[in-house]
Order: C-alpha cells, then sequence, then structure tokens
C-alpha cells in the first residue's frame, strides 16, 4: 500500500524472528521445534489466522479495523492533517490485533481440544501443541492447493508471507498429516456435525459453511480431501477450473454414511453449491488478510512527525491563495453542486468543498457551526499558507560548500528549461490590463492587408475586455462584506475594494470602445457577443445606455444585420444562423430589460435614432432589427397605457404621445408595402414568429386605416400559414396558428374565423 | 504565418509573448499541423503552455503517402476525419495557424 505512496523504497528485508516473537508476544506454546520451524509458524500464524477468525468470531474490534481498512472515507482527513490519532496507525492498530488474535488462537485451540480430542489425539500426542497442529495443516494446504487457487488471479503473494514454507521438514511432516486427515474422509466431519454452532446454521446446511470455530479447518480438511482424491501428483499447481472440477467430482459421491439422513442426490447439490460459495467467501477473505498482511511488514517505519511532516508537505504544495485561478474548475463545479444541494445542506457554502485549497479568510467566516475535525484541517491549512507568505518562494538553493545550485521545484515552480526574462509579465502582472506602465512598442510596419490587422486588434481587445471582466468577477467574489460596525479598518477594505473595481470597470469599458465603430466589430466576433451580458454586469445604467445607443445608431454596420437580410434567393449560412442566435440569446436580453425599465424620453429617443441612422426598409428585414423594432414599439405601448406607473414613472405627456405617433407614423409609411418581404422565405423551415410579434405591435398602435393595409399586406401570408398548418401534425399545426393569431388577436380577430 | 510575429503597436496588455497570441484565437477557427502529416481545422476552446489543445468541429486531415510495388511510383492520398471535440496533446503540435 505505502510503497510506493510517498515514492520511498520501502521494501525494507522482513524482520528477524526476534522482532517477531516481541511483536506477537508470548503465547505460552511450547517451543520445542527448531527456530527455523518457529520462525516461519509465527509468520503462517500471523498471516492465516486472522482470516480464519475474521470468519469465525463476531469479534468487534476484528471488524472495526477491518471497516476502517476498507471503508475509511475522507471524513477522517481532518484527523490526517491534525494529530494523527490511534485507528489512523497501522502500526498499532495492527499490534493490537496481533495479541487479540493470539488470544483468540488459544481459545480456538482450545475448543478444538474439546471437540476433536478423539480424533486427534494421536496427532495430539504427535505435535507439541494443537496451535502447532493448526499451522502446519494450514500450511500444507498453502503449499499444495491454496496456491493452485491462487496462482492464476493472485501470483505475487509476497514470498515472506507464504513463500517461506517450503522448508522440508516442515513441509514434509505437514504433508503427512495432511494425508492422515483426508485418509478418512467420514471421521473429521462428526464432530462438526454435532459441533454447538454459535449461531445456527440454516436448515439443509452442508458442512462446509458452519459459521463456527471448526469452520476453516473443515475447508482445509475439504481442500485436503479434494487434493488427496483424484489422486493426482501433489506438487501439481492446479487452475482454478481445476479445483472446480475436482470440488464438482467429490460431491457427487454418495456421502459417507454417517452423514444426516438426506437424499444423497439433494445433498449433494447443496454441498456442491455451498461449497462453491464457501470457497468463493474464504478467498475474498484470504485476499484481505492477505493484503492486511502484506500492509503490515511496513509497520513502524515513519513515525507520527514524519507522517506530519509528509502530509505538510503534500498539502503545501496543494495550497493557493487564489483558488479560482488554480482550481477554477473544480471551484465552479462545487458552486454548482452546493447551488443544488443548498436546501439540505446550507451549512456546507461553496467553499467548503475546496476549503483545504482557499485558505483564507473566505473559507474561514463561512465554516462556522461546521464540525470541529473541519475546523482544525482549515486551521492547519491557514497555518500552512500564512507560513508559505512569510517565506518567500525559493526558486534555487545553493549550500554553501556546494558546487551547483540545487533547484526547489513544486507544482507552481516546476523545472525550467528555459530561462526566459519574466519581466514584461511581471510588469503586466502588477499593473493590470489597466496598464499604468505602458510598454514601449515598436511600431512594426503593417504589411499584411488591412481586414486582417483589423480583425486582429478587435480579437485583441476582446481578450482584453474578458481579462477586465474576469478580474472584476473575481473581485466581485472577494467582495468585502459591508461594515457593520464603524470599525475604520473594515470601511478601508471597502474603499480600497470600490476603488479597485471601479478602476477596472473604468478599463473594461474603455477596451470596448463603446463610442468608435470599434465597438460594433466587437460585437461582430462570436466571444464579443458572448462577453456583453457580463460586461453590463459591471456597468453603470448610463454606460448601458451609451452602449445601447451606439448599438441602435451604429446597426446597420453589425454583422447580425448586413449579413443576415433575407435576398430574393432567401440564403443564409448556417452559421450566420448561428451567430443571430447567439446575439438573440446574449446581446438583446440584457438590452430588453434595459428598455423596459426605460422612461418614454429615453424609449422614444432610440426609436427615433434608429428609425433615423438606419436604412429601416432593409433593416427590419433582419431578425435582430425587427426584434428592436418591436422591443421599442412595446416598450411605447406599455407606457401610453400608464404601465410605467408601476415602476414609478409617471404617464407620458402629451408632447411625447405626440413624438411617438409621429415616429409610429413615419415607421408605418417606411415599411408600407414592404410588410410582406419581412417575412423569411416560405418554406425554409424556419419559424417566423418574431415576425408576427413585429406586427402584432404594428397592429395595437396602428389606426383603423393603417390597420386595413396591414391587413391586406400580409393577407396572403396568414392565408399561407393557416392553410398550411392544416396539413401539419397537431402540435406544428397549433404552433403555426397561435403565431398567426399573435397577429390576429392584436386586430382583434382569431384565425377560427378565417375561411379558407 | 507570418503576421503573428507582429507587435501591433496599440494594445499592450493580451499579448506579451508568442503564446498570447494564441489566445486571440480562442473561440475562433484555427489551423494545427501536427506530426506525422495530420493537420487540423477547428475552432479553438482551450489550450495551455505546451500547447495542449481542446478543439471543437474538427476536420482532421491524414495525408499517405503509398510507394506503388511495382512501378515505385509515389501516390499521395489524404483521409478526412471529423470530429465534435478533440483534445490534442501539446507535443505533436508543429504550428498554429489563425
Amino acid at each position: 500500500m505505502s510503497d510506493s505512496f510517498f515514492g520511498f523504497d520501502t521494501t525494507l528485508p522482513p524482520l528477524n524472528s526476534d522482532q517477531l516473537t516481541g511483536l506477537e508476544g508470548n503465547t505460552g506454546e511450547q517451543n520445542d521445534e527448531t527456530e527455523e520451524e518457529d520462525f516461519e509458524r509465527k509468520f503462517k500464524e500471523f498471516s492465516l489466522l486472522p482470516g480464519e477468525d475474521v470468519g469465525a468470531f463476531d469479534d468487534e474490534q476484528n471488524f472495526d479495523l477491518s471497516a476502517q481498512l476498507v471503508e475509511t472515507g475522507d471524513d477522517l482527513n481532518d484527523e490526517t492533517f491534525g494529530n494523527v490519532g490511534q485507528d489512523f496507525d497501522f502500526m498499532e492498530s495492527t499490534a493490537k490485533m496481533d495479541s487479540i488474535q493470539k488470544e483468540e488462537e488459544i481459545y480456538v485451540t482450545r475448543r478444538e481440544s474439546n471437540n476433536n480430542s478423539e480424533n486427534f489425539d494421536e496427532q495430539a500426542k504427535r505435535r507439541p501443541s494443537y496451535a502447532a497442529l493448526w499451522g502446519n495443516d494450514t500450511d500444507g494446504m498453502i503449499n499444495g492447493n491454496g496456491k493452485g487457487i491462487h496462482s492464476n488471479e493472485a501470483s505475487p503473494i509476497s514470498p515472506s508471507i507464504w513463500g517461506s514454507f517450503h522448508s522440508p521438514s516442515n513441509r514434509k511432516d505437514s504433508l503427512t498429516l495432511v494425508q492422515d486427515n483426508s485418509n478418512i474422509p467420514g471421521t473429521f466431519e462428526i464432530p462438526q456435525h454435532y459441533t454447538p454452532p454459535q449461531t445456527s446454521p440454516p436448515p439443509g446446511f452442508g458442512l462446509p459453511s458452519h459459521p463456527s470455530n471448526r469452520l476453516p479447518m473443515s475447508l482445509d480438511e475439504i481442500e485436503a480431501q479434494l487434493y488427496r482424491q483424484p489422486g493426482l501428483p501433489e506438487k501439481r499447481i492446479y487452475s482454478l477450473a481445476e479445483v472446480e472440477a475436482a470440488i464438482l467430482g467429490i460431491n457427487g459421491r454418495p456421502p459417507p454414511s454417517q452423514q444426516l439422513p438426506i437424499h444423497p442426490a439433494t445433498e449433494a447439490v447443496f454441498r456442491e453449491q455451498e461449497t462453491i460459495a464457501y470457497l468463493e467467501q474464504e478467498y475474498k477473505r484470504r485476499e484481505k488478510q492477505r493484503k492486511l498482511a502484506e500492509m503490515s511488514r511496513y509497520n513502524g517505519l515513519m513515525t507520527q512527525s514524519d507522517k506530519d511532516f509528509i502530509n505538510r508537505i503534500q498539502i503545501s504544495q496543494l495550497v493557493t491563495d487564489d483558488p479560482y485561478a488554480d482550481d477554477f474548475y473544480f471551484q465552479v463545479y462545487t458552486a454548482i453542486r452546493s447551488r443544488q444541494a443548498q436546501p439540505q445542506m446550507s451549512a456546507f457554502s461553496p467553499h467548503l468543498g475546496g476549503a483545504g485549497f482557499m485558505g483564507h479568510e473566505r473559507g474561514r467566516h463561512r465554516s462556522r457551526g461546521s464540525e470541529s475535525g473541519l475546523l482544525k484541517m482549515q486551521q492547519q491549512v491557514l497555518r500552512i499558507v500564512n507560513d508559505a507568505r512569510r517565506k518567500p518562494k525559493l526558486t534555487q538553493l545553493s549550500l554553501e560548500g556546494a558546487l551547483g545550485k540545487i533547484a526547489l521545484n513544486s507544482v507552481r515552480n516546476p523545472r525550467q528549461l528555459l530561462q526566459v526574462s519574466s519581466k514584461h509579465n511581471d510588469i503586466h502582472h502588477h499593473a493590470g490590463p489597466s496598464g499604468g506602465i505602458h510598454q514601449p512598442h515598436q511600431k512594426v510596419p503593417s504589411i499584411s492587408s488591412h481586414g486582417i490587422v483589423d480583425h486582429r486588434k478587435v480579437l485583441r481587445s476582446i481578450e482584453n475586455v474578458y481579462t477586465a471582466v474576469l478580474a472584476l468577477e473575481e473581485l466581485r467574489r472577494n467582495q468585502p462584506p459591508l461594515p457593520r460596525y464603524a470599525a475604520d479598518h473594515e470601511r478601508e477594505v471597502v474603499e480600497k475594494w470600490n476603488e479597485e473595481y471601479t478602476e477596472l470597470a473604468v478599463t473594461m469599458w474603455e477596451e470596448l470602445r463603446v463610442t468608435e465603430m470599434f465597438g460594433v466589430s466587437i460585437l461582430s466576433v462570436a466571444k464579443g457577443k458572448k462577453v456583453i451580458p457580463r460586461v453590463l454586469r459591471h456597468c453603470l445604467p448610463d454606460q448601458i445606455l451609451t452602449l445601447i445607443t451606439m448599438l441602435v445608431a451604429n446597426f446597420e454596420a453589425l454583422d447580425v444585420c448586413k449579413c443576415v437580410i433575407w435576398g430574393p434567393q432567401g440564403i443564409i449560412s448556417p452559421v450566420m444562423l448561428e451567430e443571430i442566435e447567439l446575439f438573440m440569446n446574449t446581446v438583446v436580453p440584457p438590452l430588453l430589460q434595459f428598455v423596459a425599465e426605460a422612461p418614454m424620453r429615453i424609449v422614444l429617443g432610440l426609436f427615433g435614432l434608429f428609425i433615423e441612422r438606419n436604412n429601416i426598409v432593409w433593416v427590419a428585414r433582419s431578425k435582430v432589427g425587427l426584434a428592436f423594432l418591436t422591443m421599442f414599439l412595446s416598450r411605447t405601448e406599455i407606457l401610453k397605457q400608464g404601465g410605467g406607473t408601476m415602476q414609478g414613472l409617471p404617464l407620458p405627456e402629451e408632447r411625447e404621445l405626440l413624438q411617438w405617433q409621429e415616429l409610429y407614423n413615419r415607421l408605418f409609411n417606411l415599411l408600407q408595402n414592404h410588410f410582406l418581404p419581412l417575412f423569411p422565405p416560405f418554406n425554409i423551415g424556419l419559424d417566423d414568429m418574431y415576425v408576427w410579434q413585429f406586427l402584432a405591435a404594428m397592429a395595437v398602435g396602428a389606426s383603423t386605416e393603417q390597420q386595413h393595409i396591414l391587413v391586406t399586406e400580409v393577407r396572403e401570408r396568414v392565408l399561407d400559414t393557416v392553410m398550411q398548418a392544416s396539413r401539419l401534425s397537431a402540435d406544428k399545426a397549433s404552433h403555426k396558428i397561435a403565431n398567426v393569431n399573435l397577429f390576429l388577436n392584436a386586430l382583434g380577430l382569431d384565425a377560427s374565423q378565417l375561411k379558407i | 504565418m507570418t503576421e503573428e510575429t507582429h507587435t501591433a503597436p496599440v494594445e499592450p496588455a493580451a499579448v506579451e509573448e508568442p503564446l498570447d497570441l494564441v489566445r486571440l484565437s480562442l473561440d475562433e477557427r484555427i489551423y494545427v499541423k501536427l506530426r506525422g502529416d495530420r493537420e487540423l481545422r477547428g475552432k479553438l476552446h482551450a489550450y495551455d503552455g505546451h500547447l495542449n489543445m481542446v478543439l471543437s468541429e474538427v476536420e482532421e486531415t491524414i495525408t499517405v503517402v503509398e510507394i506503388n510495388e511495382e512501378t515505385y511510383e509515389e501516390v499521395i492520398r489524404t483521409q478526412k476525419k471529423t470530429s465534435e471535440m478533440l483534445f490534442v496533446r501539446g507535443d505533436g503540435v508543429i504550428l498554429v495557424g489563425f
């Protein structure tokens, strides 16, 4: 487990027997074997007995340990960073385990001696103790069958656990023992059946699945039986399939006469199933035990302070002052996740998820009331961050007397292959995009065509806008709380923040160059469109008005207008359609919101400017142009009907109403005879709802005479649409009809009244 | 490809080093030439200092030179693939065109 984790070479020579004896404590066995045997047996007991005991005993502590190993989640992380408790220390707990196992072993062997004294009398005389007997018995299994089972899946079984059994004398012993047992298959089954089991066995259970203490023995015996019966050579290594086949073969045989009086065939089936199930279970258990034993080899290699030290190194690599810059996706992800999960767990702010890596005030004042462990970890992290801040980050270290320099590399400071002066970057970093210090750029005469250079300038401006927007958003996230008390330092913080924010906002605004035609070019690039909603969030109402005025005045120049007019051929590239959608989804909504709150005076001003500056007949054929017109018309209509009073706006004055009427008439006159071409070509499958919306807005403000003109002009389209709807499926048809009704209802009509 | 080397005189902020020029093409369609006679055209979504890149709507062109067994004539064949989204590992990038 730990060998590669810390990058250390942890393969140490195995403990010697003295150490092992010390580790295991006195078990009270009579050690009359040779030292070598003793050593091996210790190993065996260490690696195997726990496996047997896990199943045999419902020992709580025992269970505890395995649960920790498998299921310990991050909930114990706090302890990783604080004083690691007992439960994290493998050495101590395994040592404890060991003594428990010893006790259990003694218990088992005692029980064993009670239960099996008649059967094993002979062996008992031969062997010094039952513990030794057990050890050797299983030993034989491992060398013979056990190895065969593991040969496919678990070949890297460490030699120090099992491999050291191959001492010839020992092996011979164990094999003879196995033979003794397995040659009399009936005898060893009796005690199992009549041993009072600790938990009652399910009805119809065969022998191997008794959850009693005898159970490990029974498996071994079965294995031994399997191993002996087919008469295969001992040393042969079985594949798993072979073993299974062998099991089937044995279990198909009639059971020994001592068995309970169950029908032989049924019993065979039962036994077969249970044996297989049991073998699987046992295999898993052993695997777990093996891993445990493997891990325990490294117990006690590191002291607590070593572990703390390494923890600190690892955490300090991850700690950052600016989690949004260094760990952006994680931060956003947790923010989104926690927003979804807010109702249940409001205590967990978005930052707690990443708390380990944020380490500043934000983490501190939001974690109030959460668990103490979390606090502890955060404190530790804070300390690390502060330490890191205090010590400037060294990139090199030259020791006295050393010939070279030692590079200190880290995640943030990877090994540099090139030494390029980063002066420019530093200045840029401190001055920010506001560019307090302008680098004296050489004027390179531009060779390339003007179009390309201009495009590149636009791209550059957009990037600058993005830089500013990102910085502003970062500032917003770090906005200091409003001072509750008259504390001077708090107010200072807020003031400083305001200053920074304003400065950045100005920079951003300047980069947009709204007042120049350049702003239009920015809006002609997809990412320029995308940034608008984010920009407007940091804008003052005045600035939004400026932007919208610029747009209205230069509408013709926008790509979404000039490239998207439905000509007679009616072809627009799909790329352009995407651009329109983007514009409608990004730029229009904030503007719409602004207009929806604007007073009559401003709306009329924009409306007038739009009609004044653009070729309306042409512009109105673009979707966006028409959307603008609809926006102005519907807002003025709402204001005319007194909708503005709810927003605290006064009713439009007489003068304004007159102005509106003038503008409307002008628009109507301009569009007269051009209403039908506003529609996109009929049969290209585009949704023409926006045109119907516009016509509806026109119809509402129209005089009776104008309404008549309107109806006459678009009558054909209305009829076509209704006819088309009658041929379409129900939901599509209803959509079409609803579109037409937008217009007809504004006139006080309905599509159902039409007679085709 | 020569235009990228100019430093335009106007804005100081966004472009400080050659790699910054790639930033200008974020969200734009670019051309990438790769080792192994491969070329990509697609929309740039992200890049890093190794020129690892994420591209979308990519058209990949692979040029294969086959030698006719009998006449020893070289036959140049191109193969095209399209991918919706592609992660390009930077170590294969030879050049990036805007």
